[in-house]
């Protein structure tokens, strides 16, 4: 979605200004649309890892018997709290492991916003 | 008023001129009257209904890296830095491969070698513009158009960048069709000036600019034109009435 809303919003102007540079319609996709996009694309890549995660562990302890959000109910259940808390911890490693991991993509990816945009 | 949507309204009328090779001349008139829509429709970035655009003798059917147009925004792309915001004119055609060599002339030129490497957001408004500049003429355009190029910039820098358009301007010697508000800008650079008039615009009178440059911005001469301009545009001698 923010994908393809972050390519219709490419500024005009710099389609305008690739095509006075003789650009052909490639260009204008790989070389202007996407690179304008990628800003965008990133923040749909957080907002839909959080929402993912979230909605990962809240199936994981209604629907099913497998997963950490099981585990952390079926613990909990039994009164185990040692469990419930190492659950709770492995989780949150994990889940801020992998936003380590995208922050650091994206620090490489959009070294030109650097000094534009703070996060 | 505002035009209700769905209706159109003609943008330009009867407008004939023509622009030798080589030769520097201004568009002025006020905000509204279609210089920018005549400049959009040369670069062939819009088209007319009626009418035809020549260059040479050939038809303008659409955008071509022979007619580059620089804006009052830079417009650079913010993902790439200078040098290579300059090679995008040769990459968007193709050509960076056989022409690599020449950017390093065009960095020279508009003299940011040591900014190669900044990206577009460390520049001032003026070092920008010089990027933009540059990345239109790597293309050798046989027209640059320019949409009040130095608009944005202030009063000192503009008049700075005024000359180093003129130097480019002799330097490559490419034709240019310059947009402007500003009569002392049109005055110190141009050949000649058009003035337009609106709704709908027309080009209404044309004026020789005969000075030597490097002119005197402060010269009798200069100011007689000035005068002649601001008649022109009925701006002469009267208090601007408000019109609410």
């Amino acid at each position: 979605m923010l994908t393809a809303s972050g390519i219709s919003n490419t500024r005009a102007s710099y389609l305008d200004v690739a095509r006075t540079l003789g650009a052909g319609r490639l260009y204008l996709i790989f070389r202007v649309a996407i690179p304008a996009a990628v800003p965008n694309i990133f923040i749909g890549l957080f907002m839909g890892l959080g929402a993912s995660f979230l909605t990962l562990v809240v199936a994981e302890s209604v629907g099913v018997k497998s997963g950490l959000g099981w585990y952390l109910s079926w613990a909990q259940g039994w009164a185990e709290y040692g469990k419930v808390f190492a659950a709770l911890i492995i989780m949150a490693a994990f889940f801020s492991t992998v936003m380590t991991l995208l922050f650091k993509l994206r620090d490489r990816v959009l070294v030109w916003q650097k000094g534009i945009i703070k996060w | 008023m505002p035009d209700a949507p769905g209706t159109s309204r003609l943008a330009l009328g009867g407008i004939s001129f023509s622009i030798a090779a080589g030769e520097l001349v201004s568009l002025v008139g006020p905000s509204g009257c279609g210089k920018s829509t005549l400049l959009r429709l040369i670069a062939g970035l819009d088209v007319s209904d009626s009418g035809e655009l020549l260059v040479g003798n050939e038809k303008i059917v659409g955008p071509s890296a022979e007619r580059g147009l620089v804006f009052q925004d830079p417009n650079l792309f913010p993902w790439l830095t200078v040098r290579r915001n300059i090679e995008a004119g040769l990459a968007a055609r193709g050509v960076l491969r056989e022409k690599r060599n020449e950017v390093d002339e065009f960095m020279r030129l508009v003299g940011l070698e040591a900014f190669a490497n900044a990206y577009p957001h460390h520049l001032s408004g003026g070092m920008a513009q010089r990027v933009a500049l540059a990345r239109a003429l790597i293309n050798h355009p046989k027209v640059l158009l320019l949409d009040e190029p130095l608009g944005a910039l202030d009063a000192f820098t503009r008049m700075r960048m005024q000359d180093e358009v003129l130097r480019l301007w002799e330097n490559r010697r490419t034709t240019m069709l310059l947009v402007t508000h500003d009569i002392d800008e049109a005055i110190y650079m141009s050949d000649r000036i058009l003035i337009m008039t609106q709704a709908p615009g027309r080009i209404d009178h044309e004026i020789d600019i005969d000075l030597a440059r490097p002119r005197d911005r402060t010269s009798d001469s200069f100011l007689r034109f000035r005068s002649e301009i601001l008649e022109h545009l009925h701006f002469a001698g009267k208090a601007v009435a408000l019109s609410v």
